[in-house]
């Protein structure tokens, strides 16, 4: 740590409110142009990484709780923050996020200002707060980032260090946890890669560290380098997570226009996309499928950028800023589609309303059809708030809500949806689209609501969950390889398949299921049309000659396929 | 002399049974278009469940005529002390309807006690059955009158069905409405409450739906009857009705019987029902 004597003389011992809103500021700041980076830190090749931008929404939200005039203590301002991260959370990292703040405001409570003693108690609270936040913790994640966060600081507190040390520290240890977390949790040593959420959470401290030294704020706060991952026989995992490319151009300062869209089309070719887009931009991110990609870019003259795509496909959801400006429209850009208020709505409530987040047109009417008086339509890839599950439950018709996240990202912003929310609300912990239809069919709104969750939630637990999709990169996970641009079959999270077209991957899919004579629902979307889904079930009836197959439209983005099996 | 038991054909009564206690079964009217046929009677379950299968125009049903009570009540009446007349749910049909004007207007001297099971197919079967053999052990109608009324009390069915298609097609389907989903294929599970068709479960695999079925019945304690209904799945009644019977009496069997053609007409091929009476307090 070169820098520290230099910085230790101009940062202040103690951090005002007023400061405190600065660092986290900076801290949105760095993260947000680390998004697409960390959003590329996925276990499974399938194109839904979306933990950079959970994490880069709540925490965008904590800094505009502090927005407004007046002064405010170190420990007044950690609790606003907190409030923001509790409602604002979404997927698991946003919600162990949430739970850092909350220790800071616990470590934090009634102290005027944040010195070393108060950074090292409240980085214990929030160790405290995140394991407790999860069901069953598990070590090589956020958790083990924020305990070696929280060991760095005690250590530094002991040693008298001052804070820009204790600072410098935690940011090293922060690092260093992220870098090994592959050491500690075999599906990271796998995919070869480290984990995405405390990786996130160090690049947020790093941007606390870099404010506090009185570092200016770059025009572009820069990407920062994933640290290698430790234990990883990299050989053997194929292509790097995020291309070298990418990387090498990421690092540049720029000015401009930040340039986001959506192109959607198909057989669109992400790498002859990404190379055109590449040569008009820089910090370029161009990540999809073949029938939706989404562009990143920056560049003096967004003109080029846009021709660049256009030739390829429709564009959607463009949004364009002056890098001056501040990150409002990007967050906005990626913001969950508000809950359709009102959907539908039963003129007479039963004895509960039921809410689901579904994706896709197909899926939505089936929810609606079965019962569902609210649909909560989180975009692509995106996991909605806490205040959005709780604003689409208090649209509901009645006082008792049954909730389907059908996402297991989705379920602890659901939890805690339910702990706020004024409504009594039941979560049947649906991890796939599936499983939330076995819990739909399950759904008597006549009957209780403890009752008829409790029943939903033995319906769920009866299906296994498959889908089929195409890799996003190389890779090899429980000796399946995968070609990045293949076809590839996921049984209930693990990848099982990997092969040429759907039909041989969803053979090879059932086959690991060791399917006979069950019924089969392929749920068809991802730009997949319904005469291939059908060919798939068609080839698939030859060589499960016992099972039963139904194909229905699903619409969902991304998985040509989502597969429900069930007896 | 002796109290004389009276029933419709959706009742659903083998007629074996129906003979050996001396039951008159009042036959429905089933119609293809304008062919017109007797329930159980120039038409059989077999021949009607074949028509079903292939497709085609779908029967519709009907009540039997006033005229046909009439003529029953006049014949039965001749040498009895009394006719206990028991009829299915008069939400799902006019049957009871007719039987009741018809027994304002027989011409026979003994009373006629017109009862709405407010049940459908064996659970109307079951409490006949119980009053039929009381009335051949020489019960008076009083004693015959108080057995229906409890029996009918006790009495449930719940049906699982190969599709929601005939139930909806034929105008019987009632709150099951809900079940209707055109987006996924279930076979839906129903019950029959307070005289009317409730949905009860959505089951998308048989094998889960008979689960369901067999939970549902299974739910309900100790049993003083029990029959299994089939429409055209023999052997799966059969099973199911040795593995339920547990429940039952020592020395009572469960009774197989089948959906006939007026009951088949709503619950379709592959239906598989459970009627049964509870045990009493």
């Amino acid at each position: 740590m070169s820098t520290d004597a230099s910085t230790r003389l101009s940062a202040p011992e103690t951090i005002t409110g007023e400061q405190l809103r600065e660092y986290v500021g900076f801290a949105t700041e760095l993260l947000r142009a680390n998004v697409e980076v960390i959003n590329s830190l996925n276990v499974f090749p399938v194109p839904d990484g979306d933990t950079g931008t959970n994490m880069f929404l709540t925490l965008d939200a904590v800094v505009k709780a502090l927005d407004g005039p007046g002064e405010r203590t170190a420990g007044e301002a950690a609790a606003l923050m907190y409030d923001a991260a509790m409602m604002e959370a979404r997927g698991n990292s946003g919600i162990i996020l949430s739970q850092f703040f909350k220790g800071l405001a616990v470590g934090l409570e009634g102290s005027e200002t944040l010195g070393a003693s108060e950074m090292a108690s409240a980085l214990a609270e929030a160790r405290t707060a995140s394991y407790k936040a999860v069901a069953n913790p598990v070590e090589g994640t956020m958790l083990t980032v924020i305990d070696w966060m929280a060991r760095a600081s005690a250590e530094a507190e002991a040693a008298g260090e001052p804070l820009a040390v204790m600072l410098s520290r935690i940011g090293a240890a922060a690092a260093d946890a992220v870098a090994n977390t592959p050491t500690m949790l075999a599906v990271l040593r796998e995919a070869g890669v480290v984990d995405a959420g405390g990786h996130g959470l160090s690049v947020m401290f790093e941007g606390v560290r870099r404010a506090h030294a009185g570092e200016a704020r770059p025009e572009s706060a820069g990407v920062l380098e994933v640290p290698e991952a430790i234990g990883v026989d990299h050989s053997a995992v194929g292509a790097g997570v995020v291309s070298e490319s990418f990387l090498a151009h990421a690092e540049h300062e720029e000015f401009g226009y930040c340039v986001q869209f959506v192109v959607e089309g198909e057989g669109l070719d992400v790498d002859a996309i990404r190379d055109r887009i590449m040569e008009v931009s820089q910090s370029t991110v161009v990540v999809g499928s073949s029938e939706a990609i989404r562009v990143h870019g920056h560049a003096e003259d967004p003109g080029p950028m846009i021709s660049a795509a256009v030739a390829h496909g429709q564009l959607g959801r463009v949004s364009m800023q002056n890098m001056d400006e501040q990150h409002a429209e990007f967050a906005e850009a990626h913001r969950a589609a508000p809950p359709a208020a009102d959907d539908a709505a039963p003129s007479t409530p039963g004895a509960s309303s039921l809410v689901a987040v579904a994706w896709g047109d197909g899926l939505e009417d089936l929810f609606r059809e079965y019962g569902s008086s609210g649909i909560l339509t989180a975009g692509d890839t995106m996991n909605p708030s806490v205040a959005q599950i709780v604003e689409a439950v208090d649209a509901a018709p009645a006082q008792d809500v049954i909730f389907l996240p059908n996402n297991k990202n989705i379920i602890p912003a659901a939890n805690q949806a339910a702990e706020v929310s004024n409504k009594t609300l039941h979560v049947v912990p649906t991890r796939t689209i599936p499983q939330g239809i076995a819990a739909l069919l399950g759904y008597n709104a006549e009957s209780g609501a403890e009752e008829c969750a409790a029943a939903m939630t033995d319906a769920a637990a009866d299906v296994s969950s498959g889908e089929v999709t195409t890799a996003q990169r190389t890779v090899s996970l429980n000796g399946v390889e995968a070609q990045e641009g293949q076809t590839i079959g996921l049984l209930d999270g693990a990848l099982v398949a990997a092969g040429d077209g759907e039909a041989a991957v969803l053979a090879a899919l059932l086959e690991a299921a060791g399917v006979e004579d069950e019924l089969v629902t392929l749920y068809w979307g991802g730009g997949l049309d319904e005469d291939a889904a059908a060919e798939a079930a068609e080839a698939a009836q030859t060589e499960f000659p016992e099972a039963e197959f139904e194909v229905v439209r699903g619409g969902q983005p991304h998985y040509h396929l989502l597969v429900s099996i069930e007896r | 002399m002796a109290v004389k038991i009276v029933t419709d054909s959706t009742g659903d009564i083998p007629s074996e049974l129906a003979d050996r206690y001396d039951i008159t079964v009042v036959p429905a009217t089933v119609r293809f278009g304008t062919e017109t046929y007797h329930d159980g009677v120039d038409l059989t379950a077999d021949e009607l469940y074949r028509r079903l299968t292939a497709g085609g125009e779908l029967p519709t049903t009907s009540q039997p005529s006033i005229g046909e009570f009439l003529e029953v009540y006049e014949r039965v009446g001749q040498d009895a002390d009394g006719i206990v007349s028991i009829h299915v749910s008069a939400k799902l049909s006019g049957t009871y309807n007719s039987a009741m004007q018809a027994s304002d207007q027989a011409s026979v001297d003994c009373p006629i006690d017109v009862v709405d099971t407010e049940q459908a197919s064996m659970a109307i079967g079951l409490p006949v059955l119980a009053a039929a053999k009381a009335a051949k052990e020489g019960a008076g109608m009083d004693e015959v009158g108080a057995i229906v009324d409890s029996a009918v009390q006790r009495s449930n069915c719940i049906a699982l069905l190969g599709t929601l298609e005939f139930l909806q097609k034929g105008g019987r389907i009632g709150k099951a409405q809900a079940l209707v989903g055109t987006i996924l294929r279930i076979h839906p599970m129903i019950v029959l409450s307070e005289g009317e068709v409730l949905p009860m479960a959505k089951p998308r695999t048989w094998r889960k739906g008979l689960q369901e079925l067999k939970k549902a019945y299974s739910q309900h304690g100790r049993m003083e009857a029990l029959s299994v209904i089939y429409s055209t799945e023999r052997d799966e009644a059969e099973e199911l009705a040795s593995e339920l019977s547990g429940q039952l009496p020592e020395g009572v069997e469960p009774i197989v019987a089948r959906f006939g053609p007026a009951l088949g007409t709503y619950v379709g091929p592959k239906a598989i029902g459970l009627a049964f009476i509870t045990a009493g307090a």
